[in-house]
């Protein structure tokens, strides 16, 4: 990626930035993806013979490898040039300190979810409703 | 492509999978809102919310190695918190450290071999913790539960 990776802290600011974009519109997605970080010095070392690679295949790993975290809002080719891509890597020390902001990020962002107690309610009352009235 | 009941079938299924293909399985979150319907379904939108956009929520785990792809659908405000923190489960197995065993994926993990017999017996518990998020399930869960055994199978092949 041409802007590189951000730092954790940029990365929840520009996040922010994004869900809020979305908000502004009736419609568009965000997306968010987190996968292992295939390092360049691990893939290097581990290039050499295929018994290496192998091994960092292996489920627990005797040192924790960070993780890539990527956010987009999902423009399509024709719209290129507007694409917002972000990117962030999180080592492994700070996956909680990362995973509770970001929580906090999300749920600020996700506005359009359906909220708990208010339409729990009304659909429990309408639902009651009906009930009586079929039975009525 | 699956759409499982229950997010904690999601975690359990996500986690095994990338237990089996760790360097090449990622999870993705799809936030998106669509504009809301213009007659059909708008009884449904609380008549107290400003806009009635309606925002959904898909968690996605795949692995473009073996094809396998894991899916739980919601659009329940109050499950985001959770959702992220079974992310950062999931983070914590993709860096290589233990995946906390509240789910009992460590027995899950010890018979993988004979998983399909595991996956039952293990999926069950989850079921049951699961009651809590039924709200979602009629909206989420779309009668795919048995063939998630399908994308299991296939996964456990190309192994």
């Amino acid at each position: 990626m041409a802007s590189g990776h951000l730092s954790n802290d940029d990365f929840f600011i520009r996040l922010a930035e994004l869900f809020d974009a979305r908000r502004q519109k009736d419609h568009g997605s965000v997306y968010l993806t987190q996968k292992r970080l295939s390092h360049p010095s691990i893939a290097s070392s581990s290039s050499s013979s295929p018994a290496a690679s192998a091994s960092s295949d292996h489920q627990l790993l005797e040192t924790p490898v960070p993780i890539l975290i990527r956010a987009s809002d999902g423009k399509s080719k024709s719209q290129r040039n507007e694409k917002t891509k972000l990117s962030t890597v999180v080592e492994p020390d700070s996956l909680d300190a990362f995973f509770t902001r970001y929580a906090e990020v999300c749920k600020g962002g996700m506005q359009a979810l359906k909220k708990r107690d208010r339409s729990g309610r009304k659909k429990a009352k309408a639902k009651k409703r009906k009930a009586d009235k079929t039975a009525a | 492509m699956v759409y499982l009941p229950t997010s904690e079938q999601w975690l359990h299924q996500s986690s095994l999978l990338l237990q089996a293909r760790p360097t090449t399985t990622r999870v993705t979150t799809k936030y998106s809102i669509k504009p809301a319907p213009i007659s059909s379904s708008t009884h449904q939108a609380a008549p107290g919310q400003p806009a009635g956009n309606k925002g959904s929520l898909v968690l996605k785990t795949y692995d473009p190695a073996s094809g396998v792809c894991l899916k739980y659908r919601t659009d329940k405000a109050a499950e985001v918190g959770r959702l992220i923190a079974l992310l950062s489960r999931l983070g914590k197995g993709m860096s290589g450290q233990h995946i906390q065993e509240e789910v009992a994926i460590d027995a899950a993990m010890t018979d993988a071999p004979t998983a399909l017999d595991g996956e039952s017996g293990t999926a069950t518990p989850t079921t049951t913790t699961g009651a809590t998020t039924a709200g979602a399930t009629p909206a989420a869960g779309q009668g795919q539960g048995q063939s998630q055994s399908g994308g299991k199978k296939k996964k456990k092949g190309k192994k």
